[in-house]
């Protein structure tokens, strides 16, 4: 079987494009991909794209041939993939197979999102089809108030604290302070994210990742290949997705998120690792208790254990397993099609050395997980250093 | 189909009609052709209960365009007599008196007005006995 190598990242800054579309920013995030991997637009065999709703946010569907269009060789074949919050990082999984299976070499894979053209309400409503349309969202509930029901859950449980929730928000903002391409450049104390304004309660502002506009690409090829380039490869060593009922309300359980427990359990075999092989870690912290419960299900602690992994700064970027130092969904933002694809690249400049001010030492394994709605789509990546 | 149509031939969207398998015995809601627990395609619809117990709440000080207007709201997961699992919101009580483990009985309400879909949403929320 093929092996899969990233051989060039790319990323547009997360914020507020006002003069920039979803197009745009997925070329502008491309362009620098390809650069960074030396090579040129006519090496590449394909496009996978991640976007969640294109269709919804600028009035334009078929995004994928749009992408395509905008290089000189818009013949080849582009994919648009859409797995609500997942759709980058499922994207990347697609491109993966496209390698694996030996129909591909060189595959350009990306996502984009332009979302803050639209006003809060309208945004809300959008991520809401997210959820189920039919038996969840005309009650009334949205994204923030799914993972509160989930926060009551993970506190009645085991005795998380709101703190543990703020603490997190703490720590991706510090780590964001490093990270050029985030959101916030913004240092917040436990006191402000504890006190701000409530969103859905427990869930306050700080708890709650922001509208982001933003755009993020990967070059991935084959182990014949990068012989005649002059890259730092990384080699994607593990891969694995799962889903659940979209509905939260027919979960087993509201502790934790089997989807991800799952498509980990998948990505370690492939890989051949377990969670203590892992030395940095991506997880979707589109809300502070997603990136809690998140940590136990990938196994790096015991179920109920993560807030007070925060609490005990485990996972600070100078703990023993730095999570999210590139500011995660928090801090860095959260433009939906992009955030997967930006999750891997956290890992590869941590793996080849490139991530400046916020540097790891001796990183040999990363790992990614992005997941989409409350966790009925979790798809996980696992990265390697090239010996 | 246009939306107001999926809204009125979907019965079980506000009269909470779910399945019950004839083979292994279990309900669930929402009505699905075969049983999410064992595969057979033998069920029957199937009316979930009238009362239940809340499991977990939250209030919505946030939200899309079609309820912006009624915020603050409760929403909470209801877990009701005969086991299924529901979300839905809490009606006829004051945010700060309510507790885990309340009783809570279904009531038939208006979801939504003027939403998007041109039409009176109906439905079931949960208010305390």
């Amino acid at each position: 079987m093929k092996r899969v190598f990233v051989i060039g990242v790319g990323l547009t800054k997360f914020g507020k494009h006002e003069h920039l579309s979803t197009r745009d920013l997925f070329f502008h995030a491309s362009k620098k991909a390809i650069a960074d991997a030396k090579i040129d637009i006519n090496d590449v065999d394909g496009i996978y794209f991640g976007n969640l709703s294109s269709d919804r946010f600028e009035h334009q569907a078929h995004t994928a041939a749009i992408n395509a269009s905008n290089f000189s060789s818009r013949n080849f074949p582009s994919t648009r993939i859409e797995d609500a919050c997942a759709s980058g990082g499922v994207a990347v999984a697609q491109a993966y197979l496209a390698i694996k299976s030996g129909l591909h070499d060189t595959i350009l894979v990306g996502g984009a999102e332009k979302m803050t053209n639209l006003s809060t309400p309208e945004v809300t409503d959008v991520l809401g089809t997210c959820a189920d349309n039919i038996f969840e969202l005309p009650h009334g509930i949205t994204f923030p108030g799914l993972y509160a029901l989930m926060a009551r859950a993970h506190m009645h449980k085991y005795g998380t604290t709101k703190e543990h929730l703020s603490m997190v928000a703490v720590k991706n903002h510090f780590n964001a302070l490093k990270n050029p391409y985030a959101q916030f450049h913004k240092e917040i104390t436990l006191e402000k994210a504890m006190n701000s304004v409530i969103v859905s309660d427990p869930l306050n502002l700080y708890d709650c990742s922001p509208i982001t506009d933003g755009g993020a690409a990967l070059i991935l090829t084959t182990e014949e290949k990068i012989k005649n380039l002059d890259v730092t490869p990384v080699e994607i060593v593990g891969v694995g997705q799962a889903s659940d009922s979209i509905s939260l309300a027919n979960r087993k359980s509201l502790t934790s998120i089997e989807a991800n427990k799952i498509a980990s359990k998948r990505a370690y075999n492939m890989a051949e690792i377990t969670p203590k092989n892992i030395d940095v870690a991506e997880v979707h912290d589109c809300f502070t208790i997603a990136e809690i419960i998140t940590t136990e299900d990938l196994g790096f602690f015991e179920e109920g254990k993560g807030g007070k992994a925060v609490e005990e700064g485990i996972t600070s970027i100078d703990g023993d397993l730095p999570i999210n130092t590139d500011g995660g969904l928090k801090a860095k933002g959260h433009p939906i099609g992009a955030t997967g694809v930006a999750q891997i690249i956290e890992l590869v400049h941590q793996i080849r050395g490139t991530a400046g001010d916020r540097q790891l030492n001796g990183v040999k394994y990363g790992l990614a997980q992005n997941m989409g709605g409350s966790g009925a789509t979790s798809v996980v990546h696992i990265l390697k250093e090239v010996d | 189909m246009e939306p107001p149509k999926i809204w009125r031939e979907r019965r079980e969207r506000y009269l909470g009609i779910g399945i019950i398998c004839e083979d292994c015995q279990k309900k669930n809601f929402p009505k699905t052709r075969i049983c999410p627990d064992c595969g057979s395609e033998n069920v029957k619809p199937y009316k979930i209960a009238e009362r239940g117990t809340l499991k977990y709440f939250t209030q919505i000080m946030n939200t899309g365009d079609e309820l912006i207007f009624n915020t603050p709201y409760i929403v909470g997961l209801v877990e009701l007599e005969d086991g299924i699992k529901v979300t839905a919101q809490i009606v006829d009580c004051d945010f700060k008196e309510l507790r885990k483990g309340m009783k809570l009985e279904k009531t038939f309400r208006v979801l939504a007005r003027n939403g998007k879909e041109g039409l009176i949403k109906y439905g079931f929320k949960f208010r305390p006995i």
